[in-house]
């Protein structure tokens, strides 16, 4: 390698973008050449004054650029939807049940009209089976013991119906495995739960207690479980999270429910926990407070 | 579906990124307004700096940052995943920086040849007048070079201040940067040895 094609090399060093051997050489060439050496090092004080001349961003500018962003996307999205209801097709009479704020939404997207009370206008058109092409927006429990539903498809419907009608059961199942938006898993297991008595909701459950992402959804998947603690699936799901959940609440609530019964099992995975539980003290005391509770050993000698 | 509640939108689920921003995006094409804001969120740090330091001006990089990504907004539909959400994204930014830049450089040009005779050295003196914006961060440079420094970067190209500013502070690869001026990385290489060269030329002196 010859001084003039190293100094072409310099910044790219710098910058990491050589391959192995093109380094390799430059390498060699800086080991025995002092005046490229020399050149090389100023290359490098240059990169690092250059670094100094990093502006930084004025304090409250990426806030003011989020919210204006904001702004605009919201009046984009009431244009649409103003257009929309010019057009007739649809009536915005409801507010929603929930506010959206609550869900750090950016107010844009779908075309978000909202249909008229469920008896006041004509029957949505008949939901199609396959629930999955959905998106659950709002669980809202009648006192009639009927569950109203706000979902997505092109646009927003409002969905009536009791527990046992099928439809509303497979919206209810595939939102609780399957929206985005936690809030809406817990209300739909909420809901849900009232029939963990079906294989398909108590799949549901179990599900969401070995899945789910968020520690609220497991642990109300767990209390809907609650009646079925001594089912050996549930208390396969439950032993599984004693052992493996990141979340004390949920640990804590799943010995409350395997403690509901004394069996080997539940005092074989606890007596575990006290030996192996070494990073949370207190499901540890909960465990040893249990398997006492229990007549059982602590230790396993 | 399954994908986008596994790996996109629950904050303590933490997939490998690509999946993650894959799910992402798709949710966001079929209007989750969540999954949206997450994308801007993920990305939209960078694009201020990129366009701030770039342009040095509050006011012009809030307007780069508002455009360009109601120009996602408008456009996520299209986006058909053949390069990465990053180059996509950078490609509008750096287009509407470009504008920006080339604008600024066509009216200095004007005013430095009305006020000169001798433009490119009148050019480098003037500018730092011009860009007397407060920042903390050029305290710690000497003054002199500080002011050389501003004056060389204006006198780049607009392409070599990019494809510079992109490489040194933002660490975006020479290829990645090829993907979002629409070039190769051979020629966004080039581009860096010019600008590094002119730096080197106009400040080796000082270091
Ligand atoms: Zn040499």
């Amino acid at each position: 390698m010859t001084c003039e094609s190293a100094s072409r090399y310099f910044s790219s060093l710098l910058y990491g973008e050589l391959t192995f051997e093109e380094e390799e050489k430059l390498r060699q060439h800086l080991e025995t050449c002092a005046r490229c050496l020399g050149d090389f090092e100023r290359e490098q004080r240059l990169h690092q004054a250059l670094d100094r001349y990093q502006a930084e961003i004025p304090g409250t500018l990426l806030a003011e650029c989020r919210r204006s962003l904001r702004e605009e996307i919201g009046e984009l999205r009431n244009h649409k939807r103003s257009l929309f209801s010019k057009l007739g097709k649809f009536v915005a009479l409801r507010p929603w049940t929930r506010p959206l704020g609550a869900l750090a939404l950016i107010a844009i997207g779908f075309f978000a009209a909202r249909l008229t009370e469920p008896g006041t206008g004509p029957d949505p058109a008949p939901v199609p089976v396959e629930a999955a092409a959905y998106r659950v927006r709002n669980i809202e429990p009648k006192p009639s013991g009927r569950v109203e539903l706000v979902v997505d498809e092109t646009r927003q419907r409002v969905l009536s119906g009791g527990l046992d009608d099928h439809r509303i059961r497979e919206f209810l199942l595939m939102a609780a495995g399957n929206s985005a938006d936690p809030g809406i898993r817990v209300e739909s297991i909420e809901v849900l739960k009232e029939r963990s008595g079906s294989d398909d909701v108590r799949d549901a459950l179990l599900s969401a207690v070995r899945h789910d992402a968020n520690a609220g959804v497991r642990l109300k998947a767990i209390e809907g479980l609650r009646p079925y603690a001594d089912h050996p699936d549930t208390r396969k799901a439950l032993a599984q999270v004693l052992l493996t959940d990141n979340n004390p609440g949920v640990r804590a609530q799943a010995i409350d429910l395997l403690v509901q019964n004394r069996e080997l099992d539940v005092i074989n995975v606890l007596q575990q926990l006290v030996r192996t539980e070494e990073e949370n003290s207190y499901i540890r005391m909960r465990s040893q407070k249990a398997l006492r509770e229990m007549n059982a050993s602590v230790g396993t000698f | 579906m399954t994908v986008v509640r596994e790996s996109a939108l629950s904050l303590e689920s933490r997939p490998a990124p690509e999946t993650r921003q894959t799910a992402l995006i798709r949710a966001a094409q079929k209007g989750d307004e969540l999954a949206f804001e997450r994308l801007v969120q993920c990305y939209d740090q960078g694009v201020l700096r990129l366009a701030f330091n770039l342009l040095r001006c509050s006011e012009d990089a809030a307007d780069v940052y508002q455009e360009a990504f109601l120009r996602v907004y408008r456009n996520l539909h299209t986006f058909r995943f053949d390069c990465s959400f990053q180059t996509w994204l950078y490609r509008i930014v750096s287009n509407l920086c470009l504008d920006v830049l080339r604008k600024r450089k066509s009216r200095k040009e004007e005013s430095t040849v009305l006020d000169t005779a001798d433009g490119i050295h009148d050019r480098a003196e003037v500018i730092p007048e011009e860009r007397a914006e407060a920042n903390p961060q050029r305290r710690l440079l000497s003054g002199e070079l500080q002011r050389r420094i501003e004056a060389v970067l204006s006198n780049l190209s607009p392409r070599e201040r990019m494809v510079f500013e992109m490489r040194h502070y933002e660490g975006m690869r020479l290829k990645a940067i090829g993907d979002a001026l629409g070039t190769s990385e051979e020629a966004a290489k080039n581009c860096l040895f010019r600008a590094t060269q002119k730096m080197r030329m106009a400040l080796g002196d000082l270091v």
